[in-house]
């Protein structure tokens, strides 16, 4: 049976310091869900094991997220976890803060990475739910 | 408005489209909380609803913050839209 999506979810997360992409990731994901209560999984009886769940997480530097740590923090579903090269925010969201060639202290840059950001442009960063028909 | 409107545009509700039904036929009933009930105007919250019929409920709760010279206020609301679909 063919899989039709029925939400798409969408969140942010950041972390302020120690550039961890995959607690950002994490925390995205979080914000994404939890804004949600499925309750038409219950309503049309679907059974949670075939529903599927792909995740999408946009930040600056995909390699940097652990998929497989991202995929614990849903808790349901068949779900995949991709990363994906995320939008730029203006210069000084790009680049390693730690990097003080560029005059910015670790401390004060706030921003390491976003999952699943709102732009309504953008096809994707988001957790896409899908059941069977 | 803003708080409805944050509860909205954090999904892409396509379940409608998926069981073959118009988006039109979603009934949304909303709740907001605010301290002020009477102050909300229901219509401009309807207004914010993109498709489907909706209601609106507003009772007292959440929070109003008063500045340090008390003319005025940050006002917190909260919104739950719950969406239901005629199913055959």
């Amino acid at each position: 049976m063919p899989a039709k999506r029925v939400i798409l979810e969408m969140g942010t997360g950041y972390v302020l310091h120690g550039g961890d992409y995959t607690k950002a990731a994490i925390r995205a994901v979080e914000d994404a869900i939890h804004h949600s209560s499925l309750t038409m999984i219950r309503t049309l009886e679907v059974d949670t094991k075939t529903m599927r769940v792909d995740v999408t997480i946009g930040v600056q530097q995909p390699e940097r997220v652990d998929a497989v740590v991202v995929k614990t923090a849903l808790p349901v579903g068949q779900v995949s976890v991709k990363a994906a090269k995320g939008e730029h925010y203006g210069e000084q969201q790009l680049g390693d803060p730690h990097d003080d060639v560029h005059g910015r202290s670790s401390g004060i840059d706030p921003w390491r990475g976003r999952g699943a950001f709102l732009h309504p442009a953008v096809p994707y960063r988001f957790i896409a739910i899908s059941i069977n028909d | 408005m803003r708080a409805l409107g944050d509860a909205l545009w954090h999904n892409s509700l396509t379940v409608a489209n998926a069981l073959g039904m118009p988006t039109d036929s979603m009934r949304i009933a909303v709740t907001i909380g605010v301290p002020r009930p009477e102050q909300v105007d229901k219509g401009k919250v309807l207004a914010v609803l993109p498709h489907g019929t909706g209601t609106v409920k507003v009772v007292e709760g959440e929070l109003e913050i008063p500045t340090d010279t008390g003319t005025d206020s940050t006002l917190i609301a909260h919104a739950a839209a719950m969406v239901r679909l005629d199913l055959p």
